[in-house]
């Protein structure tokens, strides 16, 4: 029996994943609510994703130069989270491997010193400096600044100690 | 009396290092074990998951560890000190693990290795130093529950040591056709040196390691895997499998600020499989 989706089916098709996500979707809000353990597997899970901070973050706006305006344009009225992240992790974010070795540890200092907190986080994502997500709780940007120069520096180092056998 | 397990392939990338760590890790967290890991491996990569790398150049430098043990061998003198040697209260998680211990390995022990292979007799294992690391550590085992090897993918003088303190042996693979191909040789050289030295060393199990589920290679191989078994041509394979994971992998880095398991090796997921790694691990060395 052929696989192949005649194109009045092609309509059909596009429409079951819908139907079929909605209904997934129905099914775990039920399951999240009758069961209030997996209802905290299903936020730890979000949690872990980060997908839940990138949509905060990206509603909370742009918090320095660094992290641009998210747009609204009636064209893209619903932009999805990953969208939101993309910005945050684009190519307006500095590398801060590029500014250890170019300026030196005192310079990576300086410069995120000057960055704002949701811009430090998001270097922290895309990096994944923290993967143990401990600092997303963090609100003094200085240990946020501490731990990408510390992680940063560790990253650097990486495998001089062998070098010297 | 402590279980000495060998972690042991002949392939690399198979997980053994990564196995060891978790075991480790999970026997003094969850089950309040004191646990000595000893890296045989001179990639040295046990090592530096449970030590800062500086840390670790200190040590070497200081003949604090294994590369002195077989140095020692080479050249008929007599350093190393098992007791300076052994790193005490290791791991990232909250500054250290009370009960979790490191005998280091070296980078060095690749130049050693060559000449104790020189030294040894492979047939009846009555020349060479074989019984190094037993002899040096004879006094220190019996104060941890469980002593873990993580060797290297040989079967060199290096893992010999291991085997010659091991009662029990698991085998990591990635169920891939080349790693499934190492098992059988693992298995008849481990017998033929457990008979020759008249010791039991038995196979605990083979572990399923980076697991890709949605690949049918690895469903096909693993399925192979426990009909094998069913077979009786192989050691049990542990029900537990351990997925391929980039929270696994970043657990490898000891200078991550974790305080607990679940940060190190993030909630559900592979830390629920490593858990229940850990608990068929200890069903099987009481068997």
């Amino acid at each position: 029996m052929s696989r192949a989706k005649s194109p009045s089916a092609s309509t059909n098709s596009e429409a079951v994943p819908q139907v079929a996500l909605a209904a997934f979707l129905r099914g775990l809000a039920a399951r999240a609510e009758a069961d209030s353990a997996f209802a905290a597997q299903l936020d730890a899970a979000l949690r872990e994703s980060g997908l839940l901070d990138h949509s905060l973050a990206a509603r909370a706006g742009p918090a320095s130069p660094a992290a641009p305006a998210r747009k609204r344009s009636s064209s893209r009225p619903h932009a999805s989270t990953r969208d939101a992240w993309q910005q945050f992790a684009g190519n307006d974010l500095p590398d801060p491997f590029a500014l250890l070795r170019d300026r030196g540890e005192a310079g990576l200092r300086a410069s995120l010193d000057a960055l704002e907190l949701p811009v430090l986080r998001a270097l922290v994502r895309v990096h994944r400096l923290d993967p143990a997500r401990i600092s997303a709780r963090w609100t003094a940007r200085d240990r946020v600044v501490a731990l990408i120069v510390a992680q940063v520096r560790a990253r650097a180092d990486l495998g001089k100690a062998f070098s010297r056998v | 009396m402590p279980t000495v397990t060998s972690i042991i392939n002949l392939k690399g990338g198979v997980g053994k290092t990564t196995i060891t760590l978790a075991l480790a890790h999970f026997l003094t967290l969850e089950h309040h074990k004191r646990v000595l890991v000893i890296d045989l491996d001179p990639q040295t990569n046990a090592t530096v998951c449970l030590i800062p790398e500086r840390e670790w150049q200190r040590r070497d430098e200081a003949g604090l560890t294994l590369y002195q043990l077989f140095a020692d061998a080479v050249k008929g003198t007599h350093r190393f000190d098992a007791d300076a040697a052994i790193v005490r209260d290791v791991s990232n998680i909250a500054g250290g693990i009370k009960g979790l211990d490191l005998l280091p390995s070296s980078l060095r022990l690749i130049k050693v290795q060559d000449r104790v292979t020189q030294i040894t007799d492979f047939e009846t294992y009555e020349r060479g130093p074989i019984f190094a690391l037993r002899d040096a550590l004879a006094e220190f085992l019996p104060y941890y529950d469980h002593i873990l090897l993580d060797c290297p993918p040989s079967l060199g003088v290096v893992t010999l040591n291991g085997l010659a303190i091991s009662d029990s042996y698991l085998v990591p693979v990635v169920p891939d056709i080349l790693s499934v191909l190492g098992i059988p040789p693992i298995l008849d050289r481990v017998e033929h040196f457990a008979q020759r030295t008249r010791r039991n060393i038995r196979a605990l199990g083979i572990i399923i390691s980076k697991m890709r589920a949605q690949t049918i290679l690895h469903n096909e191989m693993e399925r192979r895997l426990r009909e094998d078994f069913v077979e009786r041509r192989f050691p049990p394979v542990f029900r537990t499998v351990v997925p391929e994971s980039t929270r696994i992998a970043e657990a490898a880095n000891v200078l991550a600020p974790v305080n607990t398991l679940q940060q190190k090796y993030g909630n559900g997921g592979p830390m629920d499989e490593l858990s229940a790694l850990t608990q068929e691990f200890l069903w099987h060395v009481s068997r």
